[in-house]
Parts: structure tokens; C-alpha cells; sequence
């Protein structure tokens, strides 16, 4: 058990290695930061002296290396247009967007749990069909069209709801529909699948022989096992709504890490991208480091392989 | 014989499953009866409809695919086809229990074997904490697990294969049914644990006068065990007869056959002998008797009406248009 868990916390590490030098190369293959932070009119030795303070003129194995070291440190730089540390900038934000994931997650497995089980269930009832037929368009409809379309309904024609920003749970609604109506499909679906495979098995039977109630069966002996790759799914679909956040963010102005990348990418503030995607991968990276011991809870033959 | 009377009687059962490729008449028209302790074998082959017939009993088979479009499952005064899902759930567990063809994978991986054996107990007894506890040792001891007081807080994939298939017979003594039926119970063990296995079923109906169904395609665990035999094929019975009579007195084709193929103890064989042919497509069946194609006697009425099935005397039946020839 410790050993599986030291195991997978190291190969974690070196998935945030990794993750950190996509990062630097990438960010570094958009264009000279230089162009934007000085006035059209500098000339070219202005241009090299302010390459030479940020440091972009020296090798970029030795950039790399000095990036890594700073954020060892905790330090990412300053932004260049802010003027502030990124790593405060992304740190501020963070909270908006975690608030919206957490959200738009609890959002997504309420809803996807129960539809999934009970059409599982009743494999080709017309409960199933209803709900097959809204998690395939919720699959299907792309997150700004959604998004979009949410704002007309609920902001400007029934002026229930705000469209942009972030206050209280009015202000969540929407973005948290809009982020989590892809996973609600993609883990309603896949929960009825596995819970199909899973009310197939032997031990399913067994329990039914035991003469157990049907809640039990299904609760109990069925969906323990369906959670595993349930949960797999679920934990991927954090990832995916941590990054997919940017669009949900940017249509609601919603003050988080995705809308702030956003712009730092129009302004080729180099620090403040690097820290964004880094912060984000690092979150990612570790809810799938939970997950990988939470399995061990579900599945006891995990601990042992 | 403990008594004579019948616990379960099977009339003209039919489980068809509907396929998208059509209808597979699993179980076609059986009929039978279990007395009160005894031990019925049901012999055939793959796809005779052995597990099915014993599914059929549970009320648990396969949906939405499978269905019983008829007959009656008489226990005492109760149609068990008309029961219930909900109904069944009196039975089950209570009166009747299955342990199936494959221990590894009857047996939740992810609860822990007390847990498991616990659910069994509480069907019958509600008892909880140390009790409870007492209890699941008591009934680990009982199918002979050593360590029981740790091992009841093994998982399933920390037991073998034999000690799985115990833990399963364990439930089945906690549950104390009235019909135990077993589903090829040793097919996936090997042999030395198969006869530890067979060894407890037969402790628990001596010991709680159970009457047991034995599913197998081994006649020889047949000939040990089991007072009375079934013998299907193509989802139908051809022959039952009670054990010495089927071995010595068997009238049908297909018994003789199976019969024939074991080998002989001190006889000198080159080849096993074998039932030439292949068993039939249960989606094609022939019209007539769905062994023709593979009998030795077959003449042409047996290709065009299926035999009835007639008694031979009062505890044989046959379904064969040649019986009294051969």
C-alpha cells in the first residue's frame, strides 16, 4: 500500500517534469514578448537591453533551466505587463476557478449518477432512451454554443439570471451548466455502460441468489464495481473542465485562471501563461494522484499488483 | 429415500431467448419433479439447457433477452413463474440456492469474504457485531478454511479457486435452503479439490436433508452422487430414470452414447469412443427429433415428428420412437 502510493507520487513528479518543459518550449515558440512591451517607436539596442534584463537573449536549455529552479522557489517570474509576481496573478484567480470546476463536477455527477444507474437498470426503456438522447446531445453540443445559448435564454430573454461575473450562486448557474454539461453526458454514459457490464457478472447473480434486495444488489454489489472505471472517467473529466474552463470563462467573464490566460496569451505575457498552465497541469496532476489512492479503497486488489 | 414427497415439479418448462438471429429455444418442454433429499442429476452436453433449466428455477434468467414463455415451477403450493422479482426474493437465499460453474468469479472482488458469507447469515438469523463475527467462523470451519478468524477478512482474490468455491458452500449452509442446486460445481477446480467439494455438498444433505440438483457433464460424478438423472439435449429431457436403471437400463441413443464414451477401467481402448456429429444449432432445430442427424437408429419418422415423451415404468421416462426396439 505505502509503496503503491510512493510509486505513483514519483511518477507524478515526472509528469510535472515533463509538464514543464512543454510548457517553457511552447509558450517561448509564439514571438518575441519584446514587440508588445516596448513602444513602436524603440529602436533596436532598447529592444536587446530589455531582451537582456528578462533574460531571453541567453540559450534556452539554460532559460529552461533557470525557470526551473525560480519555480522550485515558488517563484515564476513577474508578469511583463503586470508588474506584479504571475504566480500571485494565477494564485488570485484561482480560487473563481476552482469554485467553478467544484461546481460544475457536483453538477455533473448528481445528475449523471442516478440518470446512468437507473438506465442501466432499464436498459431500452423509454427512461433509458430519454436519457441517452440528452447525453448524447450534451456530448454533441459544442461548450460556447451551449454557453451562448444559455446567456439568450436564461440572461436577456427571461432576465432570470446574470450573464457575466462572479458573485453569489446566481452568478454560478450558468457557467457551471455551460462547464459541466459535456462531462454530465460523457460520465452518465459511461456509468450506465459499466454498471451494464457489471449487473452481468457472476457475483451480481450470486448476490440475487442470496436473495438480496434490489437496493443492495445494485447499490452495493453492482455499482462498487461500475465506480472503478466510473471513477477514472470522472477524474479525467476534472481535467478537461480545468482546461475547458477557458472558453466558459472568457464567455462569462468569469475572473479565473482560464480567462486570465487567456489574455496573457494576447499579450504574450510569457510568466503569467507558463504559471497558468503549470498551476492547472499541477492541480490536474494531483486529483489524479487522489484518485490513484481512493482506487485503492474501491478495488483492494489494486494494492497488491 | 427420505419420503416421497416432491418439493419441486417442473411442468412442461420453456425458456426461449429472443435474438436478434431469432429464437433460441434453450429450454423446450421439460418436465420433472425433486423429492424431498434427493440428489438429481441433470446430464448433457454445452447448450442443453442445463444451466438454463436451473436459472429458469431462480427466476433469474438472463434478461431482457431471456424469457419463460411457459410451463409451471410448482414449490409446495406456489408457481414460482408467477412470481415476482420481488416475490422471488422470498425464496431465494431461503429456500433455494444456487452455487454456480465458476468460483472465481461468483464472489465479489471487492468485499471482503465475511462480508459476503455475513449477507447469507442475515437472510436467516439476524445477528450483528461479535455474534455475526461467530457466526462466519463458525461457517468457515464448517467447509474446512483454515484461519478462519483471518481469513474472513480476506478478499476473494487472496483464496484459491477450491477455497472459493467453499466460501460459496458456505453461504449455501448459512442459508440452509430447502433445494440446493449446483451448477456444474467442480468444472473449474481440479480433481482432487472436486471430490472435497462434492464431499461437503453431500455432508449438507445428509446433514439437513436438502434436496440438491447436481448439473454436470460428468456421469461418472453422477453415478456417485445422485439417486435420480435427467438426461437433456437440445434444451429437452430424453431419458430420466433413476441412477442404476440409466446405467444399466438406459433405452435412448444419446444416454447410450454418452454412456459408451466413458472409459472403462482395465479395458483396453485406443480411442475413447465418441457421439459422432456435432450438437445442434439451437437457432436451426430439425423438425423431428433434434438427435437424428447423430443416431445410429434413426429411420425416417424421427426426422419428421419429435418422439413424446412415454414412461418405461413408473420412475423411467423416455423420448425416443424407437425405445421398445432397442
Amino acid at each position: 500500500m505505502q509503496r503503491y502510493i510512493i510509486k505513483r507520487f514519483f511518477q507524478s513528479l515526472i509528469v510535472i517534469l515533463g509538464i514543464s518543459v512543454i510548457v517553457f518550449i511552447i509558450t517561448h515558440l509564439t514571438g518575441d514578448p519584446t514587440d508588445l512591451l516596448l513602444p513602436p517607436e524603440a529602436g533596436p539596442e532598447e529592444k536587446e537591453l530589455l531582451r537582456n534584463q528578462l533574460g531571453l537573449d541567453r540559450p534556452i536549455y539554460v532559460q529552461y533551466l533557470g525557470f526551473l529552479k525560480n519555480i522550485a522557489h515558488g517563484d515564476f517570474g513577474q508578469s511583463f505587463r503586470h508588474q506584479t509576481s504571475a504566480f500571485s496573478l494565477i494564485i488570485g484567480a484561482l480560487p473563481a476557478t476552482i469554485e467553478l470546476t467544484i461546481a460544475a463536477m457536483i453538477l455533473s455527477i448528481v445528475i449523471a449518477l442516478p440518470v446512468g444507474i437507473i438506465s442501466a437498470i432499464r436498459p431500452r426503456s423509454n427512461y433509458d432512451r430519454l436519457g441517452m438522447t440528452f447525453a448524447l446531445l450534451g456530448q454533441s453540443i459544442p461548450v460556447y454554443w451551449a454557453g451562448l445559448m444559455l446567456i439568450l435564454l436564461f440572461a436577456v430573454t427571461l432576465g432570470w439570471l446574470p450573464s457575466t461575473g462572479r458573485g453569489g450562486i446566481k452568478h454560478l448557474i450558468l457557467p457551471a451548466i455551460t462547464l459541466g454539461l459535456f462531462s454530465t453526458a460523457a460520465i452518465a454514459r459511461f456509468t450506465r455502460s459499466s454498471m451494464l457490464d457489471v449487473l452481468d457478472t457472476d457475483y451480481v447473480r450470486t448476490a440475487r441468489i442470496k436473495g438480496l434486495t434490489e437496493y443492495i444488489v445494485v447499490l452495493k454489489h453492482a455499482f462498487k464495481n461500475a465506480s472503478i472505471p466510473v471513477l477514472t472517467m470522472t477524474s479525467l473529466q476534472f481535467g478537461r473542465m480545468l482546461s475547458g474552463a477557458v472558453i466558459t470563462e472568457t464567455i462569462f467573464s468569469w475572473p479565473g485562471v482560464g480567462r486570465m490566460a487567456v489574455q496573457a496569451i494576447y499579450n504574450r505575457d510569457f510568466p503569467v501563461v507558463q504559471t497558468a498552465v503549470f498551476v492547472t497541469s499541477v492541480i490536474f496532476v494531483g486529483i489524479n494522484f487522489l484518485v490513484d489512492i481512493i482506487y485503492t479503497y474501491l478495488d483492494p486488489r489494486i494494492k497488491y499488483k | 429415500m427420505n419420503g416421497n414427497e416432491k418439493v419441486l415439479d417442473v411442468r412442461n418448462l420453456k425458456t426461449h431467448f429472443f435474438t436478434n438471429l431469432g429464437v433460441v429455444k434453450a429450454v423446450d418442454g421439460v418436465s420433472f419433479y425433486l423429492r424431498k433429499g434427493q440428489a438429481l442429476g441433470i446430464v448433457g452436453e454445452s447448450g442443453s439447457g442445463k444451466s438454463v433449466t436451473s436459472l429458469s428455477i431462480l427466476q433469474l434468467v438472463p434478461k431482457p433477452a431471456g424469457r419463460i414463455v411457459e410451463g409451471e415451477i410448482w414449490y409446495g403450493e406456489e408457481d414460482l413463474v408467477k412470481k415476482s422479482q420481488k416475490e422471488m426474493r422470498q425464496y431465494r437465499g431461503k429456500k433455494l440456492f444456487m452455487i454456480s460453474q465458476d468460483p472465481m468469479t461468483s464472489l465479489n472482488p471487492v468485499f471482503k469474504i465475511g462480508n459476503q458469507i455475513a449477507e447469507a447469515i442475515r437472510r436467516r438469523q439476524n445477528l450483528t457485531g461479535d455474534d455475526l463475527t461467530e457466526k462466519i467462523i463458525e461457517m468457515l470451519k464448517l467447509v474446512h478454511i483454515r484461519e478462519p478468524e483471518t481469513r474472513i477478512n480476506s478478499y476473494p482474490h487472496q483464496f484459491s479457486g477450491g477455497m472459493k468455491q467453499r466460501a460459496m458452500i458456505s453461504m449455501a449452509l448459512a442459508c440452509q435452503p430447502e433445494i440446493l442446486i449446483a451448477d456444474e460445481p467442480t468444472t473449474a477446480l481440479d480433481v482432487t479439490i472436486q471430490a472435497q467439494i462434492l464431499k461437503l455438498m453431500m455432508e449438507i444433505r445428509q446433514h439437513y436433508n436438502t434436496s440438491i440438483i447436481l448439473i454436470t457433464h460428468d456421469l461418472g460424478v453422477i453415478a456417485k452422487f445422485c439417486d435420480y438423472v435427467l438426461v437433456m439435449y437440445a434444451g429437452k429431457i430424453v431419458e430420466r430414470a433413476d441412477v442404476k436403471t440409466l446405467f444399466k437400463g438406459n433405452r435412448h441413443p444419446y444416454t447410450r452414447g454418452l454412456i459408451n464414451s466413458l472409459p472403462h477401467l482395465g479395458k483396453k481402448q485406443q480411442r475413447l469412443a465418441s457421439i459422432k456429429g456435432q450438437p445442434p444449432d439451437l437457432l436451426n432445430l430439425p423438425k423431428g427429433c433434434p438427435f437424428e442427424p447423430r443416431c445410429d437408429y434413426s429411420v425416417e419418422r424421427c426426422s419428421c415428428d419429435y418422439p413424446p415423451i412415454e414412461p418405461v415404468d413408473k420412475e423411467h421416462f423416455i423420448s425416443c420412437w424407437r425405445w421398445r426396439e432397442i
